[in-house]
């Protein structure tokens, strides 16, 4: 049985020598969601998947992936069975065929479906008999993913898994993720691709520099994330927008700029109350949250 | 499977291993009736066999060989960076070590009856004579003290990323134990010198001027240095396990 | 800075080779008399100059700086290959040549310091253990030694650049390493001539090399020495020719 959470951390911290790579996070992943892990580079999202996979012990906190805790090996193990991962750098081994490695894995995995991956390798176009180390780095991605969907697992962990793709093998990626959780997989993927994570997303993390910066869901997003915009005829008091319901908020020149989660009128309201000759309320889009995130704290 | 993925990642360097030990053996063996006769005072077969195969020459090619077969795993995976790919395999780390192990420890086994194929069915040709069962002695003492080399190395590969590095650091340790078992107090028992087991020299079981085995094969010694060689594998495990793999 | 790259890459390898060599020295040296109570000839305990032979230009010290030398010479492109560098080094501008060509100095220039320690420590800690050894002999032995450990290396060189990965490389250069002097030993035309490189190195059945009293005789064998050193250069300018397996990435 799938729990609510197929992913919970809580407190998580990994530090090596006096670099904090992640840095107290906690945050859950519903099960049946397709999850998009945001942050710059180095912001800790690969060390937190790691984490997650029992590759990296965390330097104190703790979490559970599918129920079992990631800091116990024989847990870790069992959740392991249930997981698919694709990694950032698509390692698979150089010596083997296709054909060899697709048969290597779908040893360990009692979920193997192979109609998926007769369909997976007409699709891709992966030559059965070449070796791993003669194949192009975007077959290689077709072969991970193949090797990861190819199963019907409880999670699959993707880290960068658009990268070396031709944009029609991205589209078929992301139909294959969208078409995941219909079966009853939970997707957690990280991604630089702002547009695909917005288009298949139904939740957000956002890291920045070890730390967990935002989370909320894409309908939040859609519903409840507003830009005010508010101009003043003098040097506006940026610190007076540090009230509730405002995540974020910047001055540029004589413009405050603030990030509204909820009723984006009453912020509006208070801007008019603080001076401002003009007040527009837009809609925010996932790629200017996040760089408004990943930018506030750089 | 992981004893297909342990064998793709160290046949070649197997193979390269038996070809070898089994070129140097003819090579010895058909060059053997001008070498004896050539060395002064000249030498019996058995003596010739011995001096040129079991006492020295082919024994530290094949130890040296073992070294080689021992480096490699978890720690070389990353380097090549196929390690996220295997540690999320639903397998425990300590199953990977123990089927690598296992696998390297049979090629072992096999590269150490190399010679014990070899001699019996080449000294016919030549129109001698070596008994396959002292071949097959000095095979099992190959073979036992093969697998403390081996796990040495493999041990010495899980701390030391780098093939070459991990490979002359576990032929320096090799050298440093020869060293200390050879020219201390130690030297009074030469039971401690593992390659002197392997070669018989010295002790009790070994008949210097027949140069062949002639007692029972030395079983509690060669037990502790299975134990130890398996104590290695199992330290190298306890790394793994702890390990991060960033 | 490719100087710096070829020496980064390789540093850790001398430094064990460096460490290990100059420890051995000390101990042969310092430990003398434990270690020749051990050596008891017929004439009695073994003269000094004859231990340092056996135990250090003969023997024990001399195995292990060859070996040093077989692994300085891994590594290269084909192992950049398997740590995915290989592409960032190809695009800089230079020369594959140049690229070899660095890593072979730096190499060669690493060997020819190895074979430098006893040179140096030797004759020094011999006087501080109150013993004599000639410098002039060690310095012959830094020549012998670094011709040959030069050989070895490009023998290694070589090997990096034909095997596509490490371990295939090295047990490759280990092969070669343990089968030349077979080889050269034992085939009835090869046995007249001066090739088996352990024998130049160490003197064993060469006119410039007295086996009883284990010190030099004679002249260095220049023209030997300069063969030796010319098959190096080809080994090294073969492993230059040969192409970079270029696997798509």
């Amino acid at each position: 049985m799938t729990p609510d959470y197929v992913i919970e951390v809580s407190g998580l911290t990994k530090k090596y020598g006096t670099v904090q790579a992640v840095n107290n996070i906690t945050f859950h992943v519903p099960a049946g969601s397709v999850t998009g892990f945001l942050g710059r580079n180095g912001a800790g999202k690969s060390t937190t998947i790691k984490m997650l996979l029992g590759m990296i012990s965390p330097t104190s906190g703790s979490g559970t992936m599918l129920g079992a805790r990631i800091d116990v090996a024989a847990e870790s193990l069992q959740a392991r069975r249930r997981v698919a991962f694709v990694g950032e750098d698509k390692g698979l081994y150089p010596y083997m065929t296709v054909q060899q490695l697709i048969r290597f894995t779908r040893s360990f995995y009692r979920d193997w479906q192979p109609e998926v991956e007769a369909t997976l390798l007409r699709r891709y176009a992966l030559p059965l008999n070449r070796k791993v180390r003669e194949l192009s780095k975007g077959m290689r991605t077709k072969l991970a993913l193949l090797l990861a969907l190819a199963r019907r697992p409880a999670l699959l962990i993707l880290d960068e898994p658009t990268e070396g793709l031709d944009p029609v093998s991205i589209e078929d990626l992301l139909q294959s993720l969208s078409g995941c959780t219909a079966e009853g997989t939970t997707v957690f993927f990280s991604s630089h691709q702002l547009s695909e994570v917005e288009r298949i997303a139904d939740e957000i993390l956002i890291l920045d520099r070890g730390r967990l910066a935002m989370s909320f869901s894409m309908d939040q997003l859609r519903e409840s994330y507003r830009w005010v915009n508010a101009g003043f005829d003098k040097q506006p008091p940026s610190f007076e927008f540090k009230i509730p319901g405002v995540e974020h908020s910047h001055t540029n020149g004589r413009q405050v700029v603030a990030l509204v989660k909820g009723d984006a009128d009453r912020v509006a309201r208070h801007a008019k109350d603080l001076g401002a000759v003009s007040v527009e309320i837009a809609p925010a889009s996932l790629r200017e949250i996040f760089l408004d995130t990943v930018k506030d704290h750089a | 499977m992981l004893w297909y993925k342990a064998w793709r990642e160290t046949r070649n360097r197997f193979m390269i291993c038996v070809l070898t030990l089994i070129w140097v053996c003819t090579v010895i063996l058909v060059l053997q009736s001008r070498s004896r006769f050539q060395s002064s005072p000249p030498m019996d077969y058995a003596a010739y066999v011995w001096n040129a195969i079991y006492k020295d020459y082919v024994r530290n090619l094949f130890v040296v060989l073992v070294m080689v077969l021992g480096c490699g795993g978890l720690r070389q995976e990353q380097a090549a960076g196929t390690a996220g790919f295997t540690l999320a395999l639903p397998v425990r780390r300590s199953h990977l070590v123990m089927v690598r192990a296992a696998v390297g420890i049979l090629e072992v086994v096999i590269s150490a009856l190399v010679p014990a194929f070899i001699i019996p069915v080449l000294s016919r040709f030549t129109g001698e004579q070596y008994a396959v069962s002292q071949a097959l002695q000095f095979a099992i003492l190959w073979a036992c003290c093969g697998v403390l080399v081996f796990g040495l190395a493999q041990l010495l590969s899980t701390v030391i990323p780098g093939v070459a590095s991990a490979w002359i650091t576990c032929f320096l340790v090799t050298m440093l134990y020869t060293a200390i078992v050879n020219v201390s107090e130690l030297d009074k028992y030469p039971g401690l010198d593992c390659f002197k087991i392997m070669s018989g020299a010295r002790l009790s079981y070994f008949n210097p001027s027949e140069h062949a085995i002639t007692g029972p094969l030395p079983w509690l010694p060669l037990g502790v240095i299975v134990v130890l060689g398996a104590g290695c594998v199992v330290l190298a495990t306890r790394i793994l396990e702890s390990r991060d793999f960033s | 800075m490719l100087f710096y790259k070829a020496w980064l890459e390789s540093r850790s390898r001398f430094f064990i080779g460096l460490i290990v060599i100059a420890a051995l020295c000390c101990v042969f040296v310092l430990f003398h008399e434990l270690f020749r109570s051990r050596m008891q000839t017929t004439r009695g305990t073994l003269p000094y100059q004859d231990y340092i032979y056996l135990r250090v230009y003969g023997g024990f010290v001399r195995g292990i700086f060859l070996l040093v030398a077989i692994v300085l010479g891994l590594g290269g492109l084909n192992a950049e290959r398997g740590r995915n560098t290989l592409m960032f080094t190809l695009a800089l501008p230079v020369r594959r040549g140049y690229l070899l060509a660095t890593r072979a100095m730096t190499g060669l220039a690493e060997v020819a310091t190895l074979a430098l320690l006893p040179a140096l420590l030797i004759p020094w800690l011999s006087a501080g253990a109150g013993q004599v050894y000639p410098a002039f002999q060690s310095w012959n032995f830094f020549v012998l030694w670094v011709a040959i450990g030069w050989a070895l290396f490009a023998s290694a060189f070589l090997a990096s650049c034909v095997f596509e990965n490490d371990y295939s490389a090295l047990t490759a250069a280990l092969i070669a390493f343990y089968i030349y002097p077979l080889a050269v030993a034992r085939t009835p035309f090869l046995r007249p001539y001066p090739l088996h490189i352990h024998y130049i190195m160490n003197g064993t059945g060469m006119p410039y090399f007295d086996p009883q009293t284990h010190s030099f005789v004679g002249p260095l064998p220049w023209a030997i020495l300069g063969g030796v050193l010319l098959v190096s250069v080809a080994l090294i300018y073969l492993a230059s020719q040969l192409p970079v397996r270029m696997d798509r990435s």
